[in-house]
């Protein structure tokens, strides 16, 4: 359905691509491509376009208002980024040359390039940079993802022609992350004055990237073509003299067999979102190229309610966690394209402790005898436990609308898997306001879903106390721990990566210890590409950089 | 008698504009308080899940928008606003709604004439086909319409695709270009139109066959398929008329699944889209083109029915059409 379906795939998505050869991050290792586009050694020649099929419209053509990835992946190649992060999670400079911290953190300072221009032909300087942020942090804006990246943000002081400040009123070490992203990019400062423009995507989109928007067809189609005279990418861009590619389009195919069919038949050269089922069949045949990798943020995963019983029970959780075997399930469900997830974020994300691996799993002995510690004592008629006459009940709701078929399987397997264990799992599909209604409220036992992130920085929208769903978090199971606030809240405040790690490494085998989370599988967004396409590649945030993919033969 | 029959013409079309009035402030008013008032909170349904938590958006979107405001008051600006012919803007997109209208209507219109004309040619050639056939034609030839009926649209849709996108190469998978990219969503949605305008208009023939003319007409030696194409087929026309210009008129809105298949512009993705989001003005928009639609095909059809059949024109107003079943 739908076409914005865009909860759904930041939830979660289907991530993508192990670029082969990238600098490794800590187990990018279950990279199933067979083999990138690119590595064939053959000469990139200039010229030509290419057509990517999408599975949907982003809410808003507008990086500062829209929360959709779609958005994300069609404008990465158009926006640039202040700071460009890299494979290792470090940063680079991109638009800014340099930058410093200032001691409490509160100050952010940036020296910008001073030979960057619109493709309008406006200068790009520290006045751009300060009225774009003023743009997204304006009510009337109405942003739904960029604010949040600037997080406890008060405002910019241009310093200088090219230097512009950052002030926050709180130490927020993932604002560099947020500023790497390309929600945070730059609109053309004659843009900002007609935003309704920009939102509706086409010539009304103006920055500074190798790519401009050139044309739109609401629902169909937009256009990108190559950008003359780019030369500010940044330093790991191999050899940046621009794109080779003339321009590329993306078409909006809705429909996943009518998507892979049109990629197989040679009517698209690349296709967005290969379904898990599909990828075996087209991995075979007529040169295609799958280029995919593992999501980075969180797996799939399903929160425990603790402020309501039975999960206000330590025991409780602990037997629930202990009733899923996550690998079978998932091999079962996804034919091993999808792995399984250990910890509250995947293996592919910054910041991810390696040492939650096999802390827990299956145990039906376990779960058996927790369950009787709790006073689940009892069994029903149907074969569920019950508790001074009670059955052992839980309700998961999710989001209808936004639940793809592949999480609609986990959750009937789920149910199938606790329910030997001697657990009711009731399924409530609730349409969007529900849905807001009922997360806000806390009437419900389990939430389901697989956000991204930019690195372990989410674990603090996941697990903090004061971001509940109601006040702009995520944190489902509701957890209210003073060590992982602490733990959290530290992380915020240093900038020291090698102390962020050990402090959300903390906050990883906590959860998991206490049973907040059961994390199922780890998604991954599938790109087909056609015999032709070479160099079609993704950065370190899984979007197509597009700048070095080429069409030839 | 050239008075009488100007004025009469004249109160005829009044009536004919009020009653499109009508219908179009009816259709306006039950979808605008149907989506409006469908349950929860619609602003939580414009942003989706997560914007939904963002801090004060919601209420930023609320006051932007005029959701604040009483259900009455919206009404009445909505109402006001179709009226000047300002559709408004998209709650969901903040965009105009009518720049995101602009290319749909068109490709719609297309597909819906273009599936109603063909659905219609398809049932009358196949009519005409088994006419004065034995029990094994009409029985194979009511099992056809049958399966047209009972075929989804958008499985068929797949299967075209399938064999003569992908395999075959004929067509085109996907857009709106061109006569080549409206084949296959025609033949789609057409196979359901033929399928009950066949139905139809063998039971008409049926009737028609019974009558003491057509008797007359075959003992004068006229053979099964001339006494259907001289004759007879004209008596089915009114119905398939009327059927016709309501099938169009479906398929303004209601071809959403195919045009989602096909990767094709059309109002009915929009709606679904706008309804999905509670997203009031896109909805009251479309609906007042799709109503419209209706309005128009059915003014088209009552015109027709005197072109086709002699006995309700009404040249000699005191004398009453024969009705005579």
């Amino acid at each position: 359905m739908f076409t914005r379906r865009d909860f759904l795939v930041r939830a979660g998505a289907l991530a993508a691509l192990g670029a082969a050869g990238a600098a490794g991050l800590s187990a990018c290792a279950t990279d199933t491509s067979t083999g990138t586009a690119g590595e064939d050694g053959a000469t990139p020649v200039r010229g030509g376009t290419l057509t990517l099929g999408t599975t949907g419209e982003p809410d808003s053509w507008d990086l500062h208002v829209s929360v959709s990835t779609l958005s994300a992946v069609a404008l990465r190649p158009v926006y640039d980024s202040l700071v460009h992060r890299l494979p290792d999670g470090s940063f680079e400079p991109w638009l800014a040359r340099e930058w410093t911290v200032s001691p409490d953190g509160l100050r952010y300072t940036f020296e910008l390039r001073d030979d960057v221009t619109f493709s309008d032909g406006t200068p790009f300087d520290a006045q751009a940079v300060a009225a774009n942020f003023a743009h997204v942090v304006a009510p009337t804006t109405g942003s739904r993802n960029a604010k949040t990246l600037l997080g406890p943000f008060t405002g910019t002081e241009v310093t200088g022609p090219h230097t512009v400040v950052v002030v926050l009123s709180k130490a927020y070490s993932p604002l560099l992350g947020g500023l790497s992203s390309p929600y945070l990019g730059f609109h053309s400062p004659a843009a900002l004055a007609a935003p309704v423009a920009i939102a509706a995507g086409g010539k009304g989109v103006i920055s500074t990237g190798p790519f401009v928007f050139d044309a739109h067809t609401p629902g169909q189609e937009a256009v990108f073509r190559r950008r003359e005279g780019y030369t500010w990418a940044p330093p790991s861009a191999a050899a940046s003299q621009g794109a080779w590619l003339d321009g590329y389009t993306y078409r909006v195919l809705a429909d996943d067999s009518a998507r892979i069919g049109a990629l197989t038949s040679g009517q698209l050269d690349v296709a967005d979102s290969v379904p898990a089922g599909r990828v075996k069949e087209l991995q075979g045949g007529s040169g295609l190229t799958l280029v995919a990798r593992d999501t980075i943020g969180a797996p799939f995963t399903y929160s425990l309610n603790v402020t309501r019983a039975p999960f206000d029970d330590r025991n409780v959780r602990l037997a629930f966690q202990s009733s899923v075997d996550v690998e079978t399930l998932v091999q079962g469900l996804f034919q091993g394209q999808y792995g399984r997830g250990w910890s509250a974020v995947t293996s592919s994300t910054p910041g991810y402790d390696a040492a939650v691996e096999g802390t827990w799993g299956y145990d039906a002995d376990k779960a058996a005898s927790l369950l009787d510690a709790a006073g689940f004592t009892g069994r029903d008629a149907d074969g569920y436990r019950t508790r001074d006459g009670a059955r052992l009940s839980v309700e998961l709701a999710y989001a209808a609308e936004y639940t793809t078929s592949e999480q609609a399987t986990v959750h009937t397997a789920l149910q199938d898997s606790v329910r030997r264990t001697g657990f009711e799992l009731v399924l409530r599909p609730l349409d969007t306001p529900s849905i807001v209604a009922v997360l806000s409220s806390g009437s419900y036992h389990l939430g389901a879903a697989g956000p991204t992130g930019q690195d372990a920085s989410l674990l603090r929208t996941l697990f903090h106390s004061t971001l509940l769903p109601a006040t702009g978090g995520a944190n489902v199971s509701r957890v209210a721990d003073a060590e992982i606030d602490g733990w959290l809240d530290s992380a915020l405040s240093t900038t020291d990566t090698t102390e962020q790690a050990k402090l959300y490494g903390q906050v990883q085998q906590k959860v998991i210890g206490e049973a907040l989370i059961l994390p199922t599988y780890v998604g991954r967004r599938t790109y087909g590409t056609a015999q032709r396409v070479h160099g079609f590649d993704l950065d370190s945030q899984n979007l197509p950089t597009m700048d070095r993919a080429w069409v030839g033969g | 008698m050239g008075r009488r029959v100007t004025s009469r013409a004249r109160h005829a079309v009044l009536r004919r504009l009020l009653a499109a009035v009508a219908v179009l402030w009816g259709a306006v008013t039950v979808t605008f308080f149907a989506v409006a008032l469908a349950g929860g909170d619609q602003v939580a349904a414009i942003l989706g899940p997560e914007a939904a938590s963002v801090p004060g958006l919601r209420e930023e979107t609320a006051a932007r928008f005029g959701l604040d405001r009483p259900l009455l008051a919206q009404y009445l600006d909505r109402l006001g606003g179709l009226f000047t012919g300002d559709l408004g803007v998209s709650y969901q997109r903040g965009v105009p709604v009518s720049s995101l209208l602009a290319g749909q209507i068109g490709p719609t219109l297309q597909l819906a004439v273009s599936a109603a004309v063909f659905g219609a040619v398809l049932a009358v050639g196949l009519t005409v086909l088994t006419a004065g056939g034995g029990r094994v034609a009409r029985g194979a030839a009511s099992l056809l319409e049958l399966l047209a009926v009972a075929v989804p649209p958008f499985w068929f849709g797949i299967a075209l695709l399938w064999i003569f996108s992908f395999t075959l190469g004929w067509f085109p998978a996907f857009g709106a270009a061109g006569i080549a990219s409206l084949v296959l969503p025609t033949l789609a949605l057409a196979l359901p139109v033929a399928g009950v305008l066949a139905q139809v208009m063998r039971q008409e023939l049926d009737v028609a066959d019974r009558r003491p003319f057509a008797l007359s007409a075959r003992a004068r030696g006229l053979g099964p398929k001339e006494l259907v194409w001289r004759h007879t087929l004209r008596h089915t026309l009114v119905p398939v008329t009327t059927l016709s210009a309501w099938g169009l008129g479906t398929l303004i809105g209601g071809a959403v699944l195919v045009e989602k298949v096909f990767s094709r512009p059309g109002v009915g993705r929009v709606l679904v889209d706008a309804v999905s989001h509670r997203d009031t003005a896109v909805v009251s928009a479309v609906v007042v083109l799709a109503a419209l639609a209706f309005v128009v095909t059915n003014l088209l059809a009552e015109l027709l029915y005197p072109v086709i059949d002699a006995r309700l024109r009404s040249r000699v107003p005191d004398a009453a059409p024969e009705t005579a079943r």
